[in-house]
């Protein structure tokens, strides 16, 4: 049996007790295939055997819970492995620093539907320290948008959720790459800016 | 005025640390940028197999009433699935199944076929034929597949 297949088995064991548990992990660390449950979820919702909305809900929070583990995690360890390792003596470190706080609310929303980033935007976000408020606000807008396109889509292809997982992952590394370009070129942007000044 | 010089060098050092560090960051970016479209590419086989899915199955098929199902597609049957769902998904009376497979587990409905098949030491394949069988016989019987 696969990891997803397991998943599945438990998702109609213990359904949202199940759901919570994998979408709050795969936010926090894990890379579990979150997406694809996601999916099985809308189809199983279809079927009558889950509700939407409740679902839904349950995405959000755990989510959002999962994502708040990762930013504080960072936020209150960050500090000391970081001198540990001595990266605060580098340049070049502050000047990420300050780049990923000016650029916080573009680089936290658009990452929650860029899978595995929002992952790591989590752990940079705590360690820049970007304003809790400012990362709650636009971490929990992305994560009712990016779990409600997958439920909705579940719902809507029914048996068929199957077939949509591997373009739905497709969809979230073509993602991935155009926002990490994104980022990079308004760094660089920024960076052209302060030299020329 | 002494100090200049020593200044001076040590900006210039500072300044070449700092675009190597540039460098760095840049590279280890590549290299991530490398792996996506490694990712990419793998997955877009996958996505061209799903196309061909879709294409097979029709529009219309997908779009159908998710629930009961019908004798045709009792090939959806997964050895992941529970007895509850699949009893709920063809709309099985709860004790079909249980008789036709004198299933004595006291966690039934809330039993997967998998681990029904190993707690029976039965091969999973042969469980889910003999699965397909009973659904088979009982959709075919009860066409409206209403649960007595």
């Amino acid at each position: 049996m696969d990891i997803l297949s397991l998943l599945l088995s438990y998702l109609l064991l213990y359904k949202y007790v199940t759901l919570a548990l994998v979408v709050y992990c795969g936010a926090a660390l894990l890379p579990l295939p979150s997406n694809a449950m996601l999916l099985a979820v809308g189809a199983f919702s279809s079927q009558g055997y889950f509700n939407f909305w409740l679902s839904l809900a349950i995405c959000v929070t755990a989510n959002t819970l999962g994502d708040l583990t990762g930013y504080a995690i960072t936020r209150h360890y960050g500090e000391r492995v970081i001198k540990k390792l001595k990266i605060d003596k580098i340049r070049f470190y502050h000047q990420l620093q300050e780049e990923l706080r000016v650029d916080a609310i573009v680089t936290v929303f658009i990452t929650r539907f860029a899978g595995w980033l929002g992952t790591a935007t989590n752990f940079l976000a705590g360690l820049v320290k970007v304003p809790l408020g400012t990362f709650l606000l636009f971490d929990i807008l992305g994560n009712f948008i990016e779990p409600g396109i997958a439920l909705a889509l579940g719902r809507i292809v029914g048996d068929y959720w199957n077939n949509f997982s591997g373009i739905f992952e497709l969809i979230t590394g073509v993602f991935a790459v155009g926002t990490i370009i994104f980022i990079l070129i308004r760094i660089q942007r920024r960076i052209e800016k302060k030299y020329s000044a | 005025m002494k100090d200049l010089p020593h200044r001076a060098m040590s900006e210039t050092d500072n300044n070449k640390n700092h675009d190597r560090l540039i460098g760095y960051a840049i590279i280890t970016l590549g290299a991530i940028l490398v792996a996506l479209i490694i990712f990419l590419v793998f997955n877009y086989r996958g996505f061209r197999r799903s196309a061909v899915n879709i294409r097979e199955s029709s529009l219309f098929a997908f779009i159908h009433n998710h629930s009961p199902q019908t004798a045709a597609d009792v090939s959806y049957v997964r050895p992941w699935m529970t007895f509850d769902y699949i009893n709920k998904l063809f709309n099985l009376p709860t004790n079909y199944l249980q008789t036709q497979f004198m299933i004595t587990n006291s966690h039934y409905p809330q039993l997967t076929v998998y681990s029904y098949a190993r707690s029976i030491h039965e091969d999973p394949a042969r469980t889910m034929s003999r699965l397909d069988q009973a659904l088979q016989s009982y959709l075919s019987a009860a066409p409206s597949s209403t649960p007595q």
